[in-house]
């Protein structure tokens, strides 16, 4: 938060000190921005600028300007450019002044041309380690470049290399491009994957909502799948060797959660859409969808509610989607009670990888101080319990036998443990889980189970 | 469930050591995978899987052939075609199904004395140091062969922008193999000479005989054929390959009568 300042009005005694009432009736009352200054800057460019502050202008109430005043601050710092910007809101002086003028300041302080990035991520039950450097704000346009290495405990390697601008305006936007190499492993079937690609991603932010967000996203990636052991599952090793996707991906989000890991209140949905086929050798129509659900039931008690799914539609001829397009289930973040990508025989010759899939959640979750008012631990520290349910499928063409096999013999597991936050993005889970209801085949976690990550059900 | 699982995993185990052990028992369903015979496959690759093929069937083992594009890939010895899949094993390569047969009680050289044994090893290891160099050679670090047949061929499965980069990993691969080998420094002369050098030396030793070893066929013949019936039957850009192994007519008396024998349909 920037530093929020307020002068009363005329009327008001200057010395005396404001109270809540008075700033009530100040903050209804007519107000207009007469002037807005930037100081600090030297090396972005104006208009960059401009279509962010343009929003001061519109503001009619000195409430009004405080709001407008954050949301501009916000959008500044999307940007990228900034390490910090603080706000000064003043009544206007001076020759150009109209009586209920005010003057908004805003203090920043730019980055340094080059920085290094050193910070850890979470993803697939991975902490990830990413290392690497950044050239801000190059030609002052809001363009950045960086590389970055990320190394994580479960052998994940992943080097990228990306370009981004943003594009004020009344829709901000940012466009971005990737050049990447990753190498990841499935340790179960001795599989390592390597990928050699370009990720276009076109980002649409509305600015005042904040909370909702699309992304238009061009992906060509080289796959390569190498099977190193004899043992890994015949159906599998079939797939092993070379192919190219090129997909056109949107990804649209809705966040309105509090926190993004522990989060008290708020709806959080995501849908992917993709499509892939345009040159490269896979062809298919892949779409799934997260939500999560969050209410507070009392001040220490929080419910949350999850389901998400997915389903994939195989479209080519010749070649067909591998195991790195279909969906796999299972893991301590998403179905708990059974291991990452668990559910499903792997000897069967049908199981491997499937095309549609549903899973769900219900939690609640207990801050561990119970009764006390908001610290530390009850911010980073939840104890949970949890009830999962989930199954695999074959979509087929008869619709009912379809619906029918999806809820058939659908897995169900449950548990309590503990949820930690980490920063702002990881999340960390361990659980005592105990599956109740699954297949033979599948690998399950019949104990203790321990999961980090980012995305969760 | 623990303890349905303990004993399924022993069981699996006793499964396995029957088959390891077990002589006489050839696993049915055996599957030979290999690369696409018209578009696909190349010279050194039809060497090899031809060879296999032929031992097979001298050693009366039954098999079914599977054409993957991904063959080299799916091979449990990454790039090395053509693998079994006899049962639960996979076994890629020559010598190791040569082998792996042996295990299981088949094998076409155990009427042969110490010395003949001897002489098998030292002329298989010829013909893999030899003629499969010679045929990497030709197929990956001969320019203008690279370029016409081998490029065209290899990338044939993969669309674009796979099939440059495919191509280009795999002769950095094959290169780097010649490299090592000392073989990619040579001429295409040196490598003729080299290849003409085995063929007199194989020459010599078959003789007015049937088989290398009288009167059965053994792991060098079906090696032997494997080789010079591919380099014979495979269209290059000039018949030079060809044209010297024809220069030795006992060893092409030899693929005839390997060919009739053993592939009725096939004319030479």
């Amino acid at each position: 938060m920037g530093n929020l300042y307020a002068k009363p009005y005329h009327d008001f005694n200057i010395n005396q000190k404001l109270s809540l009432q008075d700033f009530k009736l100040l903050g209804n009352q007519e107000a207009r921005v007469d002037q807005v200054h930037m100081h600090g800057y030297s090396k972005t460019k104006d208009f960059i600028l401009e279509s962010s502050i343009n929003l001061m202008f519109t503001s009619n109430s000195l409430k009004n300007i405080i709001n407008n005043a954050e949301i501009v601050r916000k959008n500044l710092m999307s940007l990228n450019c900034f390490e910090n910007i603080s706000v000064n809101i003043d009544v206007s002086s001076g020759s150009n002044s109209t009586p209920n003028g005010y003057k908004v300041t805003f203090n920043v302080q730019e980055l340094t041309f080059a920085s290094s990035i050193l910070h850890s991520v979470a993803r697939d039950n991975e902490g990830i380690v990413k290392l690497g450097f950044k050239l801000n704000n190059i030609t002052g346009h809001a363009n950045h470049f960086k590389i970055e290495s990320s190394i994580g405990n479960g052998g994940t390697q992943k080097y990228d290399a990306c370009i981004s601008k943003h594009i004020p305006g009344t829709i901000s936007s940012c466009i971005s491009g990737h050049i990447f190499k990753k190498k990841s492993y499935w340790n179960t079937v001795h599989g390592v994957f390597d990928e050699w690609g370009t990720l276009f991603d076109l980002l649409f932010l509305s600015p005042y909502k904040s909370h909702f967000s699309q992304n238009l996203q061009y992906e060509g990636v080289i796959r390569d799948i190498n099977m190193l052991s004899k043992e890994s599952p015949f159906k599998l090793r079939e797939e092993s060797g070379f192919s190219v996707k090129s997909s056109i991906k949107h990804i649209t989000t809705i966040d309105t959660r509090d926190s993004k890991v522990l989060a008290n209140e708020g709806v959080f949905f995501q849908m992917v859409m993709e499509v892939a086929g345009f040159g490269g050798d896979v062809k298919f129509l892949r779409n799934y969808f997260t939500s999560q659900f969050y209410s507070k039931i009392t001040k220490d008690v929080v419910f949350q509610g999850s389901f998400g799914g997915g389903v994939l539609t195989d479209l080519g001829t010749f070649k067909k989607v591998n195991m790195m397009d279909r969906f796999f289930l299972g893991g301590p973040m998403t179905l708990r009670g059974f291991q990452s990508r668990g559910i499903g025989n792997l000897n069967d010759n049908v199981v491997a990888g499937v095309t549609s899939y549903w899973v769900s959640a219900v939690h609640i979750y207990v801050k561990p101080l119970f009764g006390m008012e908001s610290n530390r631990i009850n911010e980073a520290i939840r104890l949970h319990l949890f009830c999962n349910a989930g199954n695999i499928s074959f979509f087929g063409k008869d619709t009912k036998s379809s619906l029918e096999r999806t809820f058939k013999g659908f897995r169900l597991s449950t548990g309590f443990g503990v949820v930690a936050r980490i920063g702002n993005s990881i999340r960390f889970e361990f659980n005592l889980c105990s599956p109740l209801q699954y297949s033979a085949g599948d690998r399950i976690v019949d104990g203790f189970q321990f999961g980090v990550g980012a995305n969760f059900i | 469930m623990a303890d349905f699982k303990t004993s399924s995993s022993i069981l699996t185990k006793e499964c396995l050591r029957t088959q390891i052990c077990g002589e006489g028992e050839w696993p049915k369903n055996t599957v030979i995978y290999q690369p696409y015979e018209t578009e696909q496959i190349l010279l050194p690759d039809n060497s090899k899987c031809l060879s296999v093929k032929t031992f097979l069937k001298m050693a009366g083992l039954e098999f079914i052939v599977e054409a993957r594009e991904n063959a080299e890939y799916m091979s449990p010895h990454r790039g090395k075609v053509p693998f079994i899949k006899a049962g639960q094993f996979l076994v890629a390569d020559f010598e190791p199904i040569v082998s792996f047969a042996q295990s299981k009680g088949y094998s076409l050289s155990t009427s042969l004395d110490e010395t003949q044994k001897w002489d098998l090893r030292v002329y298989m290891a010829l013909v893999n140091n030899v003629l499969l160099n010679a045929e990497i050679y030709v197929t990956w670090n001969h320019e203008l062969t690279y370029k016409e047949l081998t490029k065209p061929r290899y990338s044939s499965v993969y669309p674009f922008p796979l099939n440059h980069w495919a191509t280009y990993n795999k002769r950095r691969e094959m290169l780097s193999h010649l490299d090592v080998l000392g073989w990619k420094k040579k001429s295409l002369d040196e490598v003729f000479k080299e290849v003409e050098r085995i063929c007199e030396s194989l020459s010599n030793f078959l003789g007015d005989k049937k088989y290398f070893f009288y009167e059965k066929p053994t792991e060098l013949d079906a090696l032997v054929f494997g080789h010079l019936f591919s380099i014979i039957t495979t269209p290059l850009l000039n018949n030079r390959f060809a044209a010297t192994v024809r220069a030795y007519d006992n060893l092409v008396q030899l693929c005839v009568r390997i060919e009739t024998e053993f592939y009725q349909s096939r004319i030479l």
